[in-house]
């Protein structure tokens, strides 16, 4: 059955619709916010999280965008939301270094050093760079899902690429 | 024409589509777990909706009696200054909150 039919459906009060289209859906989010928080065990709550907020907005859905991206987009705002929750940006620094490793086959040197660069970030700043650089979002999108202007956007992507070149020994400069 | 990826944006690629990888392993919960998430989480915003119903209903019923008993106990010039008074000062605090918002901005 498609996406199409399972949102009018669930729009229309059917909740076995709705948990099939949120079943479908589970893990390409959790795959996300794995990709964007570096944590499975955070990435797994909080896909819980936007699980529940799908199901209280699904009648918001309006089509204009995919499921799949509206998902992703309660997905970021909910990992924005944990971030800002009590200040624990140093806190979640923390936790990635606690559970590491993040993959069973260890990769190449140079994707380990890039990765742990990457982890090294301010959350801010990795954030869009993911989104930019793995997603192939654009700037204007990556701005209205992190509600912060394009221009903070465009120079936090910069920074961020310059210091992953400049720990991989790729500086230009 | 699309450009060549760099090396470190290769590096990037590789090391999360490895970080995903390990998500694909895993299967989704099934579908009566899903269910059961859904009933409950539908069943507790029907009873938000409901309580803040009967709040408003509550305040409403309240102010409908104060305006009650006031329409009996004084004339209406008095009623109707007390009205523009109360009306001027929430447009005073609107108006200034409204400034000092804008003036954040700048």
């Amino acid at each position: 059955m498609g996406d199409l039919d399972l949102i009018r459906r669930a729009q229309r009060g059917d909740p076995a619709a709705l948990a099939a289209l949120l079943q479908q859906h589970y893990l390409p989010v959790k795959k996300y916010l794995v990709t964007i928080a570096f944590d499975r065990g955070l990435a797994e709550d909080l896909t819980q999280e936007t699980m529940i907020r799908a199901i209280q907005r699904i009648g918001q859905f309006q089509g204009r965008s995919r499921f799949s991206t509206w998902l992703m987009t309660i997905a970021t705002r909910q990992y924005l939301d944990w971030l800002r929750r009590e200040k624990r940006e140093r806190q979640a620094a923390a936790r990635v270094a606690d559970v590491q490793p993040l993959w069973q086959a260890p990769p190449s040197p140079e994707v380990q050093s890039l990765m742990a660069a990457l982890q090294a970030l301010p959350r801010e700043v990795a954030l869009p760079v993911v989104l930019k650089h793995y997603y192939g979002y654009t700037y204007e999108e990556i701005a209205e899902w992190m509600e912060i202007p394009v221009g903070t956007v465009k120079s936090r992507v910069f920074n961020g690429v310059r210091t992953l070149r400049r720990e991989l020994g790729q500086d230009e400069a | 024409m699309k450009r060549s990826a760099e090396p470190w944006e290769r590096s990037l690629r590789e090391g999360l589509d490895a970080l995903a990888g390990t998500v694909a392993e895993e299967s989704p919960p099934d579908l009566g777990a899903f269910i059961m998430l859904v009933s409950d989480v539908q069943r507790e915003q029907r009873r938000a909706l409901r309580r803040d119903l009967v709040r408003f209903l509550t305040a409403a019923g309240l102010i409908l009696c104060a305006w009650l008993w006031a329409w009996l106990q004084f004339p209406v010039y008095f009623l109707m200054a007390q009205g523009a008074m109360a009306f001027a000062m929430a447009a005073a605090v609107a108006w200034a909150a409204a400034g000092g918002r804008r003036a954040s901005h700048e």
